[in-house]
C-alpha cells in the first residue's frame, strides 16, 4: 500500500477493513512469541473449567490487530503516537473477526499532523466485541 | 472469596516492580509479526509492531508459569502511548506500577480492578513507550 498523507485525509472516512481468521494454532503461537501462556487460550478442558464456551483470543492479539489496521494503512512514514483498547466481549478461534476504522478527527498541534481514528474489532455477527482508538501522525504533501 | 481478593490487592496499590531489561532480538520481533499475522516489512528488522512490548513481560508476572488456583483473571484492555521507535539491538528497561485498584459488583460477584502503568525506556535513558493496562479479578 503506498503512502497515505494529511491532504488525502477527511472525518468520516474508512480506512481498509482487516479480516482475521484465527485459529487455535494462531493462539499457541501468540502464547510463545508473547510469553503469555494463560491455558484459557489453548487448552479446551482449561477454559471449559473456567465457564468459558472454549478457548479464547488473547485481547492483547485482537490489540495487535487493531495496532495493524492502522500502520497498514499510514504507510511507513506515518507515526503511530496511541493506540487503545478495550476487551468487551470475548473471541472464540474459528470466528472470522473483522477491524474497521474510521478517521474522527484531524488536526495540527507542535508542527505534526495528527489524525484520530475510532476502531473497531467485529466478529462474524458484526458485534463490536474491542473498541478502540488511535492517533497517528501524517506526512504531508506541502 | 472475591471480596478476600480486592482486600489483597489493595495493598499493592502504588508498588513497583524491580526493573528488568530484554534486548530487542530481530528474530523474536519476526516470530512476534508471523503470530500476530501482519507482514508488514517493517516488522523484518526496521522496528517493532505496536504491540510488541507485550513480549517484555514485567518482573513479577511471570506468565509461563501455572496461575495459582482460586483466581480468575480478565484482560479489560490496554492504552500504549509510543514516544520513540524500538528497533532491534536496542535494550529495553520495563518496569509496572500499580497505579489504580477499585472493584465493582457484577453477575461474577466482586470484581477488583487493577491499572498498571508499564514503562518501556531504551539503553539510553530515553523513555520509548508506556502501557496502561487494566485487569479484572475474580
Amino acid at each position: 500500500m503506498g503512502q497515505v498523507y494529511f491532504e488525502d485525509v477527511s472525518e468520516g472516512m474508512e480506512i481498509p477493513t482487516l479480516e482475521k481468521n484465527p485459529t487455535t494454532r494462531q493462539l499457541v503461537q501468540y502464547a510463545g512469541a508473547s510469553g503469555d501462556f494463560y491455558e484459557i487460550h489453548y487448552d479446551k478442558d482449561y477454559a471449559i473449567g473456567n465457564e468459558l464456551p472454549g478457548p479464547i483470543i488473547h485481547g492483547a492479539l485482537k490489540n495487535a490487530w487493531l495496532g495493524q489496521v492502522v500502520t497498514d494503512w499510514m504507510g511507513e512514514e506515518g507515526v503511530l503516537k496511541k493506540l487503545s483498547c478495550q476487551y468487551r466481549g470475548m473471541d472464540e478461534p474459528g470466528v472470522p473477526m473483522y477491524i474497521t476504522a474510521q478517521v474522527v478527527g484531524k488536526s495540527t498541534e507542535g508542527g505534526e499532523n495528527l489524525v484520530e481514528l475510532k476502531i473497531e474489532g467485529k466478529n462474524n455477527e458484526g458485534k463490536v466485541t474491542t473498541p478502540g482508538k488511535a492517533t497517528v501522525a501524517l506526512p504531508s504533501r506541502g | 472469596m472475591s471480596e478476600a481478593i480486592y482486600e489483597s490487592m489493595s495493598k499493592d496499590l502504588g508498588k513497583a516492580t524491580t526493573p528488568i531489561t530484554y534486548d530487542v532480538e530481530k528474530g523474536h520481533v519476526k516470530r512476534f509479526a508471523e503470530a500476530i499475522g501482519d507482514e508488514n516489512r517493517l516488522w523484518r528488522g526496521v522496528t517493532v509492531p505496536p504491540t510488541f512490548t507485550r513480549a517484555f513481560i514485567p518482573s513479577d508476572e511471570d506468565e509461563s508459569q501455572p496461575r495459582p488456583p482460586g483466581i480468575r483473571v480478565l484482560d479489560a484492555g490496554s492504552e500504549y502511548e509510543y514516544f520513540k521507535a524500538i528497533q532491534p539491538g536496542d535494550r529495553i528497561t520495563v518496569v509496572s506500577k500499580i497505579a489504580e485498584v477499585f472493584k465493582k459488583e457484577g453477575r461474577l460477584g466482586t470484581m477488583t480492578f487493577q491499572v498498571k502503568e508499564i514503562s518501556f525506556t531504551n539503553q539510553n535513558g530515553d523513555l520509548v513507550a508506556t502501557r496502561r493496562d487494566t485487569g479484572i479479578y475474580y
